[in-house]
């Protein structure tokens, strides 16, 4: 393994530039976290088609930096506004809003902020030791291995997100479907464009993602929601904690760290699970007579350093195998695409400079989101004064900008309409948003490696299931998927005895 | 509740033909591709083969679930909560301000379409000043362009164009 980059990689994130980007990024990413109906998958595809002249390890940095603010600037909304700002923020609001309510949203903050810091630093480590062996592991592996891999973030991801794993299924085959669109990578052969020239290119992933995250959420408030005003817990004084909060803080911090970035690098569906088990975690460790339910720091620390090393986490599979295991990871990816960079097993040998500076630049942009959250979570605050129906409105007229700037066709908007449609359907009948992006994005991958498995074996049917790697991932897969259902059955059965 | 209960399920069902339908076509147009023979081991029919045959089966076992009652939740919203009732009038006025904009923008410039789809979704969100909604619409507009051309050099339409042939798409990025 060869770790010979980083101090190269380090030294080259600090140029101005890519420092200013870095920066640009962190604030970008607070403010997406913080603001409701906007993500970080959305906010690094609204980027895509605006950072097209940006060198591409500028902007490769400012998405990561983005992507790992929005779990700083989450945390903020679930204190003070007991509103996750972030999917992820959901289990720190249960104590955070709590702690605020007593009185205590200095100490919440900054238990969120430092605990967030402290499991980015080390996941981020993790990251820049784990990355580079996985990769090398990932070169040894063949296509049918790749698919094997790719069928399992499908699996876990349609299983884990949503309500039924059936609705989970169906979302990634509509994104299957989507990704068909276009003239075929292996033969050329235009598939579903029923004639349209505009089509032959295929749909491109910034329009879908724009459309099924901006336009889909938009028009389902609109249609079943009731915008609340803003309810924000006064907070005075600073973002300090005391010798007592240290104490109480600093093992959930490092137990989260330990169940997030595990579970970033497996395929789980994002940051809902892990924050979700540090949460009960933390909760059954407190015992009987903890302070959970009255706002306990313990329930903010653990799955705000959870949701953290997840972020991190999930890096390590999209750069060591070019694969994403989140909504926010696939977005990421399609933006290797989009500079012609191959994020993989190669992305260490082909592109070691840019990769290691990108590495470098998580664990500058980490200190720096710890300087810009801590002092200024008052201004970020400032910001959630803004009326709900005008920053959607806003959010709407950014996405539909976006969806202009790709190929300025009124074909391409309509597009945009039509999907983001199928996104508020999908939010009313309780259908998961991830499996969906993830077809539609990592679909066209999984097909060329499908066909270039079965190039290789001359056609041998079992090809797929050859390799001792693939039959591990399968049976993985078969355990992730069926594992819980058979618990539940064991359990529901001795309940009833 | 009976009856409601009912209602919903009626539109689930709609719903869920449509996802039939959905990887009907895809059966239908792979199927009629023109694929060279010998070509390829796996060619170009196979993956969409499996996708839409997958998607049929499994709408068709989504389609008897909903039948049978098992009605899917409606997500929560970040900023609010769910209303009781679906409202009909505000998912019109956001609709009509997008599909306005994909149809117009490159005839009649960005700014006041722009400002009209803000117009339009801020007051299907519950917005309730028309003029201060208004004035607000054309300053974000008219920022967001300036923004845009001035600042990212990304071109918006800035001059009318009634021209409807589609003879001079500019297309650069080849």
């Amino acid at each position: 393994m060869d770790y010979s980059g980083f101090l190269d990689g380090l030294l080259a994130s600090l140029t101005l530039t890519n420092l200013l980007f870095g920066i640009l990024g962190t604030i970008l990413g607070t403010l997406v976290g913080v603001l409701p109906g906007i993500g970080p998958a959305l906010a690094i595809s609204l980027l895509l088609p605006v950072t097209f002249q940006v060198e591409p390890t500028s902007a490769l940095i400012m998405f990561c930096a983005i992507y790992y603010g929005t779990m700083y600037g989450g945390s903020t909304t679930s204190i003070l506004l007991n509103a996750p700002g972030e999917s992820g923020s959901v289990m720190t609001t249960i104590e955070g809003n709590k702690m605020a309510k007593a009185g205590r949203a200095g100490a919440a903050l900054a238990t969120a902020a430092i605990g967030s810091f402290v499991a980015g630093a080390i996941a981020t480590s993790l990251l820049a030791l784990g990355a580079p062996a996985i990769a090398e592991l990932g070169l040894r592996l063949q296509p049918n291995d790749f698919f094997a891999l790719m069928v399992l973030a499908f699996g876990t991801v349609s299983a884990v997100m949503g309500q039924s794993l059936v609705r989970g299924l169906i979302a990634l085959m509509m994104g299957l479907g989507i990704g068909l669109i276009g003239q075929d990578v292996g033969s050329g052969i235009p598939r579903m464009t029923f004639g349209s020239a505009d089509l032959l290119e295929g749909v491109s992933s910034v329009t879908i993602i724009v459309a099924v995250f901006a336009l889909g959420e938009a028009l389902y408030v609109a249609f079943r929601g009731q915008l609340g005003r803003a309810n924000i817990n006064t907070f005075k004084g600073a973002a300090i904690m005391s010798k007592d909060d240290w104490k109480r803080s600093w093992k959930p911090w490092l137990r989260g760290t330990a169940i997030g970035f595990p579970s970033g690098v497996l395929p789980s569906g994002g940051s809902e699970l892990p924050t979700l088990l540090s949460y009960s975690l933390e909760k059954r460790l407190a015992g009987k007579n903890s302070q959970f339910g009255k706002g306990a720091i313990e329930g903010v620390a653990g799955p705000e350093a959870a949701n953290n090393a997840n972020a991190a986490g999930a890096l390590v599979p999209l750069l060591a195998l070019g694969l994403p295991t989140s909504a926010t990871a696939a977005v990421l990816l399609s933006a290797f695409q989009q500079f012609n960079v191959q994020a993989g097993p190669l992305l260490f040998v082909n592109n070691a400079q840019l990769v290691w500076t990108i590495i470098g630049a998580l664990f500058i942009g980490n200190l720096l989101l710890l300087i810009i959250n801590l002092p200024l979570v008052k201004v970020w605050v400032q910001l959630l004064r803004i009326p709900s129906p005008f920053l959607y409105a806003g959010i709407l007229l950014f996405a539909m900008v976006g969806a202009y700037a790709i190929d300025m066709s009124m074909m391409n908007l309509l597009l945009t309409v039509a999907v983001g449609v199928i996104g508020l359907l999908f939010r009313r009948f309780g259908y998961p948003i991830t499996p969906l992006v993830l077809g539609v994005i990592l679909g066209p991958e999984a097909e060329v490696q499908l066909r270039r498995a079965y190039q290789i074996s001359q056609g041998e049917p079992m090809t797929l299931v050859s390799t001792g790697f693939s039959i591990v991932i399968y049976s993985a897969l078969l355990l992730a998927i069926i594992g819980p259902r058979i618990w539940r059955l064991v359990k529901n059965s001795k309940t009833k005895a | 509740m009976i009856q409601k209960s009912i209602k919903a399920a009626k539109g689930e069902l709609v719903f869920t033909s449509f996802l039939f339908l959905a990887g009907f076509i895809i059966l239908v147009d792979t199927a009629a591709l023109q694929v060279p023979q010998n070509a390829e081991i796996v060619n170009a029919q196979a993956f969409p083969f499996a996708v839409g045959g997958l998607l049929v089966l499994l709408s068709i076992i989504q389609f008897i679930s909903v039948y049978r009652g098992n009605l899917g939740k409606p997500e929560d919203i970040e900023a609010g909560e769910i209303s009781a009732k679906p409202n009909w009038k505000a998912l019109a006025i956001a609709g009509a301000g997008l599909v306005q904009y994909a149809l117009l923008v490159n005839m009649l410039t960005f700014i006041p379409i722009g400002a009209i789809l803000f117009f339009c979704v801020a007051s299907a969100l519950g917005a309730k000043k028309i003029l201060k909604t208004a004035i607000i619409s054309l300053v974000v507009a008219s920022v967001v362009y300036v923004a845009f051309t001035q600042g990212l050099q990304i071109q918006l339409p800035s001059e009318l164009d009634f021209n409807f042939s589609n003879e001079i798409v500019v297309e650069e990025n080849w």
